[in-house]
């Protein structure tokens, strides 16, 4: 009699041991911290907008709480929130916790079961672990859809991942089929206060355009890692090419016009010096768009290449 | 048994044997006595107020040892409370550098941006969040007080003269190399990663958000370890407000208390900023608060001072983490905002006093 309990204790172990080691993962953090998460988190605060809380949305989880930005006389919003999900602090349950710093209170009102954070957040690190698991992104090192893969796998969204990347390769695959990419150039670039602004390889639009195998200037080729690279007006021929994406910021009221404003603003006249220019091959993308880093943004994109670039006669280089 | 014998100005506290006697002046004890009931007043609101709602019964539970939850323990002992005594002990820390450097210069502008100290950390600290991304963020203070203190060296060194130390060109070599280092500063978040570089600002405007234990404890020791030198240097600080000449005149160690002055100045700024990075006008203020709430001797100016800096950057940081929740406004945003309307009236207020 006296072993039923003992027995029926044995009995329950055995059969919710497994259930609890599925519960959590453990998992190492930027800062090389080992972390206990929740296999299916429920209740998470994102202190990073564009890198964080926006993949979140895609990936199906919407977190309690989030970091968001604090334009001149606007409410608080998530980047890109609205534009690429849908969802922003106006339409929906999720907090504003604060910029830069997040508030820590407002954080551990919420009663998170996981935090992510970023090298870039300076709400403690420390503070934040005192409330729940938390797990830091070095953003600043890390590849954009690097870190989306890492919040799908800190998640337990990585099902969810895969059908995105499915997608994303019958995009490619699409572009692949209507042209040649390795037969066409192409560059982006962004001007800003008389300077031109350039990258390796430019957020997600860049990304849609390597991947999917188009030729680059030799000029953007060399630009190691992917910081961004300053240049002058003198440099502009060397950033030609067959199509050339031109971004403009929306969320900050800025239009195609005022782009090539800030174009002009580098080289009077850049227009006639680029061949792209003279023959209409410039490409207009909302800066919100060109450089989230997430699937809804590649989907948009690979539909712009296909449309503006795939499908239209244009000049070529050098014709 | 003390004696304590008043005059109409002066308390005068004397030892049982009359060995010790102190001459305390009347005005100046009852000014710090209200800034130190003033000081714990806005510590007791610090602990009231915040993103995450505590009433009152809950909050004097927490603080009688009672857990009402983990996570108001939490808010309560690991996030309010160290952060109200980093706020003011920054704040003293920043005054009495400020009140330091302003004695050693003879120059009532002086303060521990004037000889780079803050520029210093500040390079320091960009230079390691824009360049080096990969340094971890526990080391920022180091790197801080690292930079603060080698600026403050260069100075001393670049000043100094066999014929003598020179107050002016100290000074002018003081901003010569704080505008340097601020334009290489400037020029590493205007060409830096943007992200990074608006990590660095965030650092930049001075905020106490991050303040830990350790901090306090840190902070303690610091202070503990300085201010007696800052009071033990009084006497020559009084004599040397004649003039160095005058002071070595006197018989007083000028050229020792000038360094010990400089040192002790240098490492205050140094361990404020480490910590909380650069927190502007506190250490140009305090004094001259101190100074129009109650004339006194060098040793309670101090006190004086280095109350009024507690004071300043804890309603700082209290309106800047609670005013606009979940917004959090750097201590030092505040401290600017406060502080230069604040040293306008008191430049005024002397000028009217010096017409009359």
């Amino acid at each position: 009699m006296t072993f039923k309990p003992f027995l029926a204790a044995l009995a329950t172990a055995l059969v919710a041991g497994p259930a609890l080691a599925q519960d959590s993962q453990v998992l190492t953090d930027g800062t090389g911290t080992e972390i206990t998460v929740p296999a299916d988190p429920q209740r998470v605060v994102s202190l990073h907008d564009t890198s964080l809380t926006v993949a979140l949305l895609e990936l199906g989880i919407v977190p309690v709480g989030s970091h968001g930005r604090t334009p001149e006389n606007a409410q608080p919003n998530i980047r890109s929130g609205k534009l690429i999900t849908g969802y922003d602090f106006d339409n929906s349950a999720i907090e504003f916790v604060g910029n830069l710093p997040a508030d820590v209170e407002a954080v551990a009102a919420l009663e998170p079961d996981l935090i992510l954070t970023t090298d870039w957040q300076t709400a403690d690190v420390g503070q934040l672990r005192s409330i729940a698991p938390t797990y830091v992104f070095p953003i600043s090192t890390m590849d954009d859809f690097e870190v989306y893969r890492t919040v799908a796998e800190v998640t337990g969204t990585t099902d969810e991942l895969e059908k995105l990347e499915a997608r994303y390769g019958a995009q490619l695959d699409m572009i692949d089929a209507l042209v040649t990419p390795q037969d066409i150039t192409v560059s982006v670039i962004q001007a800003n206060a008389g300077e031109l602004h350039v990258w390796n390889t430019y957020g997600s639009l860049g990304k849609v355009l390597r991947d999917a195998g188009f030729a680059f200037p030799a000029a953007i080729d060399a630009i190691e890692g992917n910081e961004r690279q300053i240049f002058s007006g003198e440099s502009y021929p060397d950033f030609d090419a067959d199509f050339i994406f031109v971004t403009y910021a929306v969320e900050r009221g800025e239009t195609p016009a005022m782009a090539r404003a800030a174009l002009d603003e580098v080289l009077p006249g850049w227009c006639e010096v680029m061949h792209a220019c003279r023959n209409g091959q410039i490409v207009y993308v909302p800066r919100e768009i060109a450089s989230s880093a997430t699937y809804d943004s590649l989907t948009a994109l690979t539909q712009i290449v296909a449309s503006h670039v795939a499908g239209r006669d244009y000049v070529a280089l050098g014709q | 048994m003390n004696t304590l014998a008043r005059s109409e100005r002066h308390w005068v506290l004397r030892s049982r044997t009359e060995r010790i006697a102190l001459r305390l002046p009347a005005r100046g004890i009852i000014a710090i006595g209200l800034l130190v009931a003033l000081q714990l007043a806005i510590l007791s609101l610090s602990l009231t107020l915040g993103s995450y709602e505590i009433d009152l019964p809950t909050l004097m539970a927490t603080l009688s040892g009672t857990t009402v939850s983990a996570a108001i323990d939490n808010v309560i002992w690991q996030f309010r409370l160290p952060r109200a005594l980093v706020a003011a002990l920054v704040g003293a820390m920043m005054a009495l550098s400020g009140a330091a450097m302003q004695n050693v210069t003879r120059n009532g502008l002086a303060d521990p941006s004037l000889i780079g100290i803050s520029q210093g950390a500040a390079l320091a600290v960009v230079a390691a969040i824009v360049v080096f991304p990969q340094i971890e963020h526990g080391l920022r203070p180091v790197i801080a007080f690292g930079g603060a203190l080698g600026v403050a060296a260069l100075v001393q060194a670049l000043s100094y003269q066999k014929r003598g130390n020179s107050t002016i060109r100290f000074i002018l070599l003081g901003i010569g190399v704080s505008a340097f280092i601020s334009s290489i500063t400037s020029a590493m978040l205007t060409y830096g990663d943007i992200d990074r570089a608006i990590s660095a600002l965030s650092w930049l405007a001075g905020s106490v958000n991050a303040a830990t234990w350790s901090d306090v404890h840190v902070l303690t020791l610091w202070c503990l370890a300085l201010a007696p030198v800052i009071l033990a240097l009084s006497r020559v600080m009084s004599v040397m407000r004649m003039g160095e000449g005058t002071a070595i005149g006197l018989g007083a160690p000028v050229k020792w208390a000038r360094y010990g002055l400089i040192a002790v100045g240098v490492g205050f700024a140094a361990a404020a900023t480490a910590l909380v990075g650069p927190l502007g006008f506190v250490g140009l203020i305090a004094p001259h608060a101190a100074r129009r709430i109650a004339r006194s001797g060098v040793g309670v100016h101090a006190i004086l001072t280095a109350l009024c800096g507690a004071v300043l950057v804890s309603v700082a940081d209290l309106v800047g983490r609670a005013a606009f929740a979940p917004i959090q406004l750097p201590a030092g945003l505040i401290t600017s905002i406060i502080g230069v309307p604040v040293f306008i009236y008191l430049l005024q207020r002397a000028a009217a006093k010096s017409h009359l």
